[in-house]
C-alpha cells in the first residue's frame, strides 16, 4: 500500500549529546566565575588602600567557597534559570556590598558594573558586550577620572577596574549567549515538532482514509459475499422444488401409476431418472460447498449410532446411478460405540465418497464399511472400490477444488470436481483424518478415521504432521 | 380401516403426484395447496398423519404446525415436513416447530412410503 503523501524529510535539529554539552557548559560557567570573583577580589585589594579589611576578605572567600560548592552541584541544577538568576543576584549584592564597603571608589565604578550588566541582559553578543564594556571603562578612565587628579593613565590605580569590568563582562556575556542559544535551540526543537505534527497529521489523515476505504471495500465484500450464498442457496432451493416433481412423476411412472409401462418406455425412464439423480447430486454438492464458502456449516456435536448412520447413507446412495455390474455394500462391524460427531457432515463425506466410488467404476464391488479401533478409540469408515484408481502423479491434487482427472471416466457424467473438496474440509471440521490408498487399474480405498469423541483424536504415529499430510494421499 | 393423509402442498406438481403415489400406497389422501386450506380441511373432519411442505402462501408451514398442535384432536398427530429447505437447521427448525420427521426436497418416494409408514405404526 502506497501513502499519498510521501513521508517528509525532516531531521531533528543537530544538537550535541545534550549530557556532554551540560558538562563542559558547567566548568565553564564554574570558571568564569572564578575569575569574576577574582577579578572582583583584585577589585577591592589593589584599589584604594591596599588594605585588607576583614569583610571584604570574607566577602571574596565566602564568594571563593560558594564557587567550589557550584561546582559540585549536579549540572541540571546548576544550568537550571532559577539557580543561574539566584547566582547572579547574589553576585550583584556581594560585588556591590564589597564596592561599597570599601568606600574608595567614586559612584562611576557601580554605574559601570551595572551598565555591564544592563549591556548583558539587552544584548546577546558575547563579543560585542566585552568590546563595549572595556571601551567604556577606558572611556570613563580617560575623561572622568584622570582630568580630575593629576596623574598619568598607567599610574593611575583605577586601571586595575578594566580587569573587574572585562571578567564581569565575559560572565555575564557568556551567561546571555547561553540563554540566547538555548532561545534559539527551543525554537528550532518547536519548528520541528510543528513540522512533525503536521506530517504525523497528514500520515495518519491518510492512514484513516485508507483505512476506512479498506473497511468499506471489506464490507462491500462481505456484503457480496453473503448475497452470493444466498443467491446461490435461492438458485438450489428453486431448483429442487421442481426437480421433485419431475422426480415424482417418473418415479409414479416407473411404479406403474399411469399404467403399464412397455420395456422400451421403461428403459428411457430409466434414462431420465439417472439424469435427473445425477443433477440431484450436482445441486446438493454446490449447496454444501456454498454453506462451507459462506461459513454456515458449523460442527454440531451429537451422538450418533455407526450402524444407524450406514443405513442412511446406504438409503442415499443406493439410487445413485451406477453401471450395471458394480454392487454396492454396506458393512458395519460389531460392537462399535457410540460416537460424538456431526452426522449430517458425516453423510454428506460418505455420500460424496460413494459417488465417486460408482463414478470410477465399472464393475466389482464398492464396499463401505465401519469399524471400530480401541486402541486410538477411532471408528474408521472405508470405501474401497474396485475401478480405474488413481495414477501416483494425479494424488497430490486429488482434494483440491474443482480438480478433475479428465473427462475419459468410465461413467458419462464426470461431475464437477467439488466431491472430494467437500470431503476433505469436512472432515478437517470434525477433526477427522482422511488417508487414500489406491493402485492403478485395481482400485481404491478411501479412509476417514473419527475420534469417538472430539477431544480424544489420537494422530497415527507415522503421521506425525496430522491430517494435512494424509488427506493428500500419503500411501 | 383406511389411514387417513393429509398432504399441504403449495407446488401444482409436487402436490398432484404426492396425491397420486400416497393414494397409491393404499391411504385415503386429502390434499390442501397451503396453511389456511388445511387449516379448513382439519377442521372439518380428522385426519391420522399430516404430510406438510413449509415453505407456502398466505400460510407457511411453520404456523400450520403451531395451529394443528394448538387443537386437542391433533395434538398428537404425526406430522412429516418435507422441504426444500435442505440445512440442518432447517431439521431443527421443523423438529421445533413441531413435527415427528422431517424430509428435505427432492426424496425418493421410497423414503416417503418408509417415513409415512413409521410415523404410522407410533416409532
Amino acid at each position: 500500500m502506497q501513502l499519498k503523501s510521501a513521508p517528509s524529510l525532516v531531521t531533528p535539529p543537530n544538537r550535541e549529546a545534550p549530557l556532554s554539552r551540560n558538562e563542559d557548559e558547567k566548568r565553564l560557567f564554574v570558571l568564569l566565575r572564578y575569575v569574576l570573583i577574582i577579578g572582583a577580589a583584585y577589585l577591592f585589594l589593589f584599589e584604594g588602600e591596599m588594605e585588607a579589611p576583614i569583610v571584604v576578605i570574607t566577602l571574596i572567600a565566602g564568594a571563593l567557597a560558594s564557587n567550589v560548592l557550584l561546582s559540585h552541584l549536579p549540572v541540571n541544577l546548576l544550568l537550571r534559570p532559577f539557580t543561574v538568576g539566584l547566582i547572579v543576584c547574589v553576585d550583584i549584592g556581594w560585588i556591590v556590598a564589597g564596592l561599597w564597603y570599601q568606600g574608595s571608589f567614586g559612584s562611576d565604578i557601580i554605574l559601570l558594573y551595572f551598565f555591564v550588566l544592563f549591556m548583558a541582559a539587552m544584548g546577546e553578543n558575547l563579543i560585542l558586550i566585552v568590546i563595549a564594556a572595556v571601551l567604556l571603562s577606558g572611556v570613563d578612565l580617560t575623561f572622568v577620572m584622570i582630568p580630575g587628579q593629576d596623574r598619568s593613565i598607567w599610574t593611575f590605580s583605577s586601571l586595575v577596574r578594566i580587569p573587574f569590568i572585562f571578567t564581569a563582562a565575559l560572565f555575564y556575556g557568556h551567561l546571555t549567549e547561553n540563554i540566547k542559544r538555548e532561545r534559539r535551540y527551543a525554537l528550532m526543537e518547536k519548528e520541528f515538532a510543528e513540522k512533525m505534527a503536521h506530517v504525523v497529521h497528514a500520515q495518519t489523515k491518510d492512514l484513516r482514509e485508507q483505512a476506512e476505504e479498506f473497511r468499506m471495500n471489506y464490507e462491500k465484500a462481505l456484503e457480496t459475499s453473503r448475497l452470493k450464498a444466498e443467491f446461490v442457496a435461492t438458485v438450489s432451493h428453486e431448483l429442487r422444488t421442481p426437480l421433485q416433481a419431475v422426480m415424482g412423476y417418473i418415479e409414479a411412472l416407473l411404479d406403474g401409476a399411469m399404467g403399464a409401462l412397455q420395456s422400451s418406455q421403461k428403459r428411457v425412464l430409466d434414462r431420465i431418472r439417472e439424469n435427473g439423480l445425477y443433477i440431484l447430486d450436482l445441486i446438493l454438492g454446490i449447496l454444501d460447498l456454498n454453506r462451507l464458502e459462506a461459513g454456515r456449516a458449523p460442527v454440531r456435536w451429537e451422538e450418533i449410532d455407526v450402524p444407524g448412520l450406514l443405513g442412511e447413507v446406504g438409503r442415499m446412495t443406493r439410487h445413485m446411478p451406477r453401471a450395471g455390474d458394480v454392487v454396492l455394500e454396506f458393512y458395519a462391524v460389531p460392537g462399535i460405540p457410540m460416537i460424538v460427531s456431526d452426522r449430517d457432515k458425516l453423510k454428506i463425506i460418505l455420500r460424496n465418497l460413494v459417488g465417486n466410488a460408482i463414478k470410477f467404476t465399472e464393475k466389482g464391488l464398492i464396499m463401505v464399511r465401519a469399524d471400530f479401533d480401541p486402541e486410538t478409540q477411532t471408528v474408521g469408515f472405508s470405501v474401497r472400490d474396485t475401478g480405474t484408481g488413481i495414477d501416483e502423479e494425479d494424488m497430490p491434487f486429488i482434494f483440491d477444488m474443482f480438480w478433475q482427472k479428465d473427462k475419459s471416466h468410465t461413467h458419462a457424467m464426470a461431475g464437477i470436481g467439488l466431491g472430494l473438496h467437500i470431503v476433505k474440509r469436512l472432515v478437517e471440521d470434525i477433526v477427522g483424518e482422511i488417508q487414500v490408498e489406491s493402485e492403478k487399474g485395481e482400485g481404491s480405498m478411501f479412509r476417514v478415521r473419527v475420534p469417538v469423541s472430539p477431544g480424544l483424536m489420537v494422530r497415527e504415529p507415522h503421521h506425525p504432521e496430522g491430517n494435512r499430510r494424509s488427506d493428500r494421499g500419503e500411501l | 380401516m383406511q389411514k387417513k393423509v393429509l398432504v399441504v402442498e403449495d407446488h401444482p406438481d409436487t402436490h398432484s403426484v404426492l396425491l397420486l403415489m400416497i393414494e397409491r400406497w393404499g391411504f385415503e389422501v386429502v390434499g390442501a395447496r397451503n396453511g389456511r386450506e388445511a387449516m379448513a380441511v382439519i377442521e372439518a373432519s380428522d385426519f391420522d398423519l399430516m404430510v406438510a411442505d413449509m415453505a407456502m402462501p398466505l400460510m407457511d408451514g411453520f404456523e400450520l404446525v403451531k395451529r394443528v398442535r394448538a387443537r386437542s384432536q391433533s395434538k398428537n398427530t404425526p406430522i412429516l415436513a418435507v422441504t426444500a429447505l435442505g440445512a440442518p437447521e432447517d431439521r431443527d427448525r421443523c423438529l421445533e416447530a413441531g413435527c415427528n420427521d422431517y424430509l428435505p426436497k427432492p426424496f425418493s418416494f421410497d423414503d416417503l412410503k418408509a417415513r409415512i409408514e413409521a410415523l404410522l405404526a407410533g416409532k
